[in-house]
């Protein structure tokens, strides 16, 4: 069961990552000009799906005897999960206005649920095998 | 060949992960305490450091606004609010009369809109090129004209378009230059000349947006910074513009005495924050020295066997200490990365919800307070495990090997 735990909460993390930024806290709404936080949560899509694919393959693993398999995943599935942080503090970003959407919502969900998941993948990686 | 102290080491480690869930509760302790000192010294010095150097930046000693915007006023130049509040020109000429006053320089507070017609929602601020002894110290450092009519400088967070303009309400105005980075308020401001603002409030959205203004922008002021003379006191010329001008819609107060409401707000704060520690210390002290207590007691048998196969009190003391040390350094070195990574990571919602104009940031800083709160954390853990530590010595090694509680 302990094993479960950690790809459960990255499929819920990625459904999250996906579904979000366009409902529950969006990033700033495209105007004339469209922002370079748009971009940056789109960019999120794609690393979504290839977590919820990782804690899938991850959550079939959970019963395997075999931890090796199991602990890849958990290694690749921790650094997808914080590529999202990358994304909002260093490779694209937000507005400059710290107030805009962006800034006071969207990036700080994201960055929050990208560390949920990336800590559920670290207490996997310490997991020993049953 | 392994030493007395690897051996003690490697010991302490062995006896600390024998009990996974006990040691990662008493880290998470440490954890707590060196987390919550690190952010709590972030903020406050963030927001005492913000008050410095707003002080500092606005160069003025004597701040003259109108009597009912005060509160206004320092919002405006220390959390960046935009604001437009105006008084009558005409208080400038008595102002200048007064004695102990080494210079005066009027400047006029003017928002955009976050709205299509405007660039950026920005406060602009009218400045007297003749008299102004804030923004052209700057320029002539750097060797920048003075904005003319149709020409503005911009603040260090402003984005500078390609096309070098922006816009208020539709109109466009050319960006000649961008100030360096201040820390204040003034680096979310633009900076233009009576003329520049006269266009501005001649132009049709703005009518649209304020109607037809009473007053010409030459006419208007919205606050002067007054230069006191070397040895003056700023706070008697303050008294002293007050009773002079009793009966004008205008107060002066000494810049400190301005920001005297922000300056209380983080003495308060400050406080708040020492006495919350303060309990905190001691929580995680009484915690940790009853989660020692309880595990040393544990295992008096096998201090006990450790003392007859020729262990001395001396060292069994020792690797009670290492245990101690092991646990603060864990807790304290996880405690101050992910407080130093939390900041980072949400510095703008911090910012925003406890309304901070600006964060401490700068790695130098960080890696100061972060050695001093590892250290005190780290302390407090060898404090806490000190106690059981002093017992083991104390107890013999016959009522060691016998069991049961010291």
């Amino acid at each position: 069961m302990k094993r479960k735990v950690p790809s459960i909460i990255s499929l819920i993390v990625a459904i999250l990552l996906v579904l979000g930024p366009h409902t529950i806290f969006p990033a700033c709404p495209g105007m004339e000009k469209v922002m370079k936080c748009h971009w940056a949560v789109q960019a999120v899509v794609p690393l979504a799906l290839i977590l919820a694919l990782l804690a899938f393959l991850q959550l079939r693993q959970s019963t395997s005897p075999q931890i090796c398999c199991y602990r890849s995943l958990a290694l690749v599935a921790l650094l997808t999960s914080l590529m999202p942080l990358l994304l909002t503090l260093v490779l694209i970003g937000g507005c400059m206005n710290p107030e805009m959407a962006c800034n006071s919502r969207a990036f700080p969900a994201l960055n929050v649920l990208a560390i949920l998941s990336a800590l559920g993948q670290v207490f996997a990686l310490t997991l020993k095998a049953e | 060949m392994h030493t007395w102290y690897s051996s003690l080491g490697r010991l302490a480690q062995a006896n600390l992960m024998r009990r996974p869930v006990r040691t990662w509760t008493m880290i998470f302790f440490v954890w707590a305490l060196a987390f919550c000192l690190f952010i709590s010294s972030v903020l406050l010095d963030s927001f005492s450091d913000s008050l410095d150097r707003t002080l500092d930046r606005l160069g003025a000693d004597i701040i003259v606004v109108p009597q009912e915007f005060a509160r206004e006023a320092a919002d405006s130049l220390f959390l960046g609010e935009l604001n437009s509040f105006s008084f009558d020109r005409k208080w400038l000429e008595p102002l200048s009369q007064i004695e102990g006053i080494e210079a005066l320089t009027p400047q006029t507070y003017l928002t955009s809109l976050d709205a299509t017609c405007c660039s950026v929602p920005t406060q602009m601020i009218v400045i007297d090129p003749e008299t102004d002894f804030i923004i052209k110290p700057w320029l002539e450092a750097e060797g920048l004209p003075l904005p003319t009519r149709g020409q503005l400088y911009i603040g260090q967070q402003i984005i500078r378009p390609q096309t070098q303009k922006l816009s208020f309400f539709g109109e466009d105005y050319e960006i000649i230059g961008q100030l360096e980075r201040t820390n204040t308020s003034f680096d979310t401001c633009v900076f233009m000349t009576t003329e520049t603002a006269q266009d501005v409030m001649d132009s049709d959205l703005y009518l649209d947006a304020f109607g037809k203004p009473e007053h010409a922008a030459k006419d208007l002021v919205s606050s002067v910074m007054i230069k006191a003379e070397e040895g003056t006191d700023s706070k008697a010329i303050a008294r002293r513009i007050n009773f002079l001008l009793e009966d004008a819609p205008i107060r002066a107060y000494a810049t400190l005495d301005m920001f005297a409401d922000f300056s209380n707000s983080v003495q308060s704060l400050g406080n708040y924050s020492d006495l919350l520690l303060g309990i905190l210390v001691v929580l995680v002290i009484i915690a940790l020295l009853s989660v020692f207590s309880i595990t040393v007691n544990e295992r008096t048998h096998e201090f006990g066997v450790l003392s007859i196969l020729g262990v001395a009190k001396s060292r069994l003391s020792l690797l009670i200490m290492l245990e101690g040390l092991l646990l603060g350094l864990v807790g304290s070195v996880l405690g101050v990365l992910s407080a130093g990574l939390g900041l980072y990571i949400f510095k703008i919602p911090l910012m925003l919800a406890l309304n901070i104009p600006r964060l401490n940031a700068s790695p130098g800083y960080y890696l100061c307070l972060g050695l001093r709160c590892l250290l005190f954390a780290l302390a407090i853990s060898l404090l806490a495990s000190l106690y059981s530590a002093l017992r083991i010595g104390k107890t013999s090694s016959v009522n060691l090997l016998r069991g049961g509680e010291m």
